[in-house]
């Protein structure tokens, strides 16, 4: 065995002082490095490109997150691209899962209905957090977006993945029944009229698809003048007008007009070409005209007669979920960043419809959503309380019960808001 | 040392040095056997901390969460008591799910257990024949197939403007039937798929435990003159039902969770939650409701109900089971 002398000890301590002291030198400049790295945002969404895509088919949003970090060296700011789902409620998921840990990202792409659950739930910051930069935000965006994200005077995300519901047709089947769409689709009681009947003959089936129909039950209703929720957060459809509204889709399923299905079976059967008429957001606009094989047209929600079509909006925005200082300013460049001209053109090529204040060429077929848009558009429902998303689920099946004569409009309405207002303490 | 030896009478205390040794050998072998009787539980331990850890530990801390209206996120974390349990009383939703649960157990469980011991029946007189590998492969293919494929198959068949199955059924003169979004009809869509991915395997293990049926046994049971009916009923009945049991048993703790990813693939519980059940009610309430609190109380019930079905199955059941 080595035996350890005084003397020895002693010079390996002052070997070793030496190479420490040495290596100090060599220390300090990683150091300085660690200072001057980036400041890394994590951006959690639902666009990411999965693995051995064709990189035309590569999603835009990672081309805007590219565009950004190759200005690393000036900005100091480097964007991480997550997405674990393609799913918003699975991305909330995760999102919760790694705030519990204490490492949440930084921007995660929140649907509208779920503002209060990320506000009251999940820590979501408002902007105005970072006052100094609020001003330059806002003037990148289209004025009436901004009240879309607005609650309690705070502006809770940037509207970004700005979508509405509108109708998909198979223009082939209408031309081979010899039927404009017009007379079809214009009005809701045209869909019961002579042209609809003539093209139901045709197809030998329902016309339309509203299946999970939550979301354009809220603008039906409200092209009807009824609400769901008013601004007080009291749930109102029970009203009348909202009632005739639902009805009036279920006297479509009553003539069988109205497509039962899943949702998945329905965008299987209106790609397939036997379904005439889908509704999907205005984002589903790309990946509907790859899939499908005939003259595939877009058209606005129907209208009750004499009176103004109001949708709501939909999708998601970007909402801030940093709690720290630094990292808020560092969101804060990110998103001023997105909605300049030279990512949005990117942006753009998604196929939401354009929430900035800069001049955006429209994709052809996207015309429906900005007349809904310049129709006055609503936010979708902002279901109260951290339980909203239940609340939403009830909703839901509400109107898929109304919708196939499961229940009358008129009792379906009644209780759900009975139910609702009576749960949120109304 | 022959002189040592010789002049001591006996060995009757060992020197100092001696002693010691002695005493060194002693406590080795104490410590020896100490390690010996101590490495089962060393050799365990691993296992057994990640069983804690992954098992144990999940559920406890679900227990625990189940008195609190909490998310994991937020700063304030109430304490509600029973709350979280009392609220899923006056929930419908949770009342369909538990409609839905018992529909799947009353189903499914026959169907699970004694279709494939049936098909095994069937297909054991065939064990020479080239053709029982063929329907043991078709039958047990469905096992290994991912939901998410599986359900896009499935899909693709039920669909109702499109589907195969309605194609057939309005070429023979029926009506269309939409297999997924009629409450009548979409349950025992489910059924369907959920008994098409499981039986196989079930099958495969009724076929193995027939193998393991001691041929002399029948050999002595046949020479006697017993019929076929006979062996089965008093012979390889008796001696399988061992697999039998354990099929029962595992069939009720997890038919509920096995259909889960049908459901959530095909349905999502729809139409009107009526092919929802307690395991899917459960994860809407933890991952698309993102109620902690709640899915835990949920958890809780779960667990003590599959405990207690399986108490009864192994105090009332077990007496039939034949080990051998």
């Amino acid at each position: 065995m080595t035996r350890i002398s005084r003397r020895s000890f002693a010079k390996s301590a002052a070997v070793a002082a030496a190479v420490g002291a040495a290596s100090s030198r060599f220390v300090m400049p990683a150091t300085i490095a660690a200072q001057n790295a980036p400041t890394e945002i994590v951006f959690h969404h639902i666009w990411g490109t999965p693995p051995g895509t064709k990189e035309e088919h590569r999603d835009p949003i990672m081309d805007v997150i590219d565009l950004f970090n190759s200005n690393e060296a000036e900005t100091g700011i480097r964007v991480v691209s997550r997405t674990d789902s393609g799913s918003y409620a699975e991305v909330l998921q995760k999102t919760q899962a790694e705030m519990a840990t204490g490492k949440g990202p930084d921007i995660v792409s929140v649907p509208w209905a779920n503002i209060n659950w990320a506000r009251e739930g999940l820590n979501m910051r408002p902007l105005n957090e970072v006052s100094d930069q609020i001003d330059a935000l806002q003037a990148g965006l289209r004025p009436d977006v901004i009240p879309l994200v607005t609650v309690d005077d705070q502006m809770w995300g940037m509207p970004y993945a700005f979508s509405t519901p509108i109708l998909y047709l198979n223009r082939d089947l209408f031309d081979e029944a010899g039927i404009n769409p017009d007379d079809v689709l214009n009005e809701w009681d045209f869909l019961l009229g002579d042209a609809a009947m003539a093209l139901r003959e045709h197809v030998g089936g329902p016309l339309l698809d509203l299946t999970d129909g939550q979301w354009p039950a809220q603008g039906i209703a409200q092209s009807n003048g009824g609400r769901v929720m008013n601004d007080d957060n009291v749930f109102v459809m029970d009203s009348a007008e909202t009632i005739a509204a639902m009805d009036k889709i279920a006297e479509l399923d009553r003539e069988g007009i109205l497509n039962r299905s899943t949702r998945a079976e329905a965008s299987a059967s209106f790609v397939g070409g036997t379904l005439p008429v889908f509704y999907a957001s205005v984002a589903s606009l790309k990946g509907l005209r790859e899939q499908s094989q005939f003259n595939m047209e877009t058209h606005t929600f129907p209208v009750f007669t004499g009176k103004p079509r109001q949708m709501s909006c939909g999708g998601s925005f970007l909402g801030m979920f940093s709690q720290d200082a630094e990292k808020q300013q560092a969101v804060m460049e990110y998103l001023k960043f997105s909605i300049t001209k030279e990512a949005y053109e990117l942006w753009n090529q998604r196929g939401y419809m354009n929430a900035t204040a800069l001049e955006m060429p429209v994709v052809p077929g996207q015309e429906p959503s900005y007349a809904h848009l310049e129709e006055g558009i609503t936010p979708e429902t902002p279901w109260p309380t951290a339980r909203g998303g239940e609340y939403g689920a009830m909703w839901a099946e509400t109107v898929a019960r109304i919708w196939t004569n499961n229940i009358s409009a008129e009792e379906g309405c009644t209780q759900i808001a009975a139910e609702l207002n009576s749960l949120v303490g109304n | 040392m022959e002189n040592t030896s010789a002049s001591l009478p006996t060995i009757a205390r060992p020197r100092q040095h001696e002693r010691v040794h002695v005493a060194h050998i002693s406590l080795a072998g104490r410590i020896g056997k100490q390690m010996e009787s101590l490495a089962p539980y060393m050799l365990l331990l691993p296992l057994v901390s990640l069983i804690l850890l992954f098992v144990y530990w999940p559920l406890v801390y679900s227990f625990y969460l189940s008195f609190f209206d909490w998310n994991f996120v937020t700063a304030n974390k109430p304490f509600v008591g029973f709350d979280n349990f009392t609220r899923m009383w006056n929930d419908r939703r949770f009342l369909e799910s538990l409609n839905g649960t018992w529909k799947y157990f009353v189903i499914l469980v026959p169907i699970q257990v004694f279709l494939p011991l049936g098909l095994a029946l069937m297909l054991w007189p065939i064990r020479k024949s080239r053709m029982q590998n063929t329907y043991r492969f078709v039958l047990f293919s469905p096992t290994v197939i991912a939901y998410s494929v599986a359900a896009v198959l499935w899909l693709w068949i039920f669909n109702p403007l499109q589907g195969v199955l309605n194609k057939v059924l309005i070429d023979f003169g029926f009506e269309r039937i939409n297999w997924l979004s009629d409450p009548d009809v979409a349950i025992w869509s489910i059924v369907i798929v959920a008994s098409w991915k499981t039986i196989g395997f079930h099958l495969l293990l009724y076929l193995a435990a027939l193998e393991a049926v001691p041929t002399d046994v029948i050999e002595a049971a046949s020479i006697d003159g017993a019929s076929n009916w006979e062996t089965m009923k008093s012979i390889r009945f008796p001696l399988i039902t061992p697999t039998f049991f354990f099929v029962l048993v595992t069939t009720v703790i997890s038919v509920n969770d096995d259909v889960f990813g049908a459901i959530n693939v095909l349905t999502d519980g729809g139409p009107f939650n009526s092919t929802s059940n307690i395991v899917y009610y459960l994860y809407e309430q933890g991952f698309v409701f993102f109620q902690i609190g709640s899915a835990s109380a949920v958890s809780v019930i779960v667990f003590i109900a599959t405990a207690l079905l399986t108490w009864v199955q192994f105090r009332f059941g077990e007496r039939f089971v034949h080990y051998g």
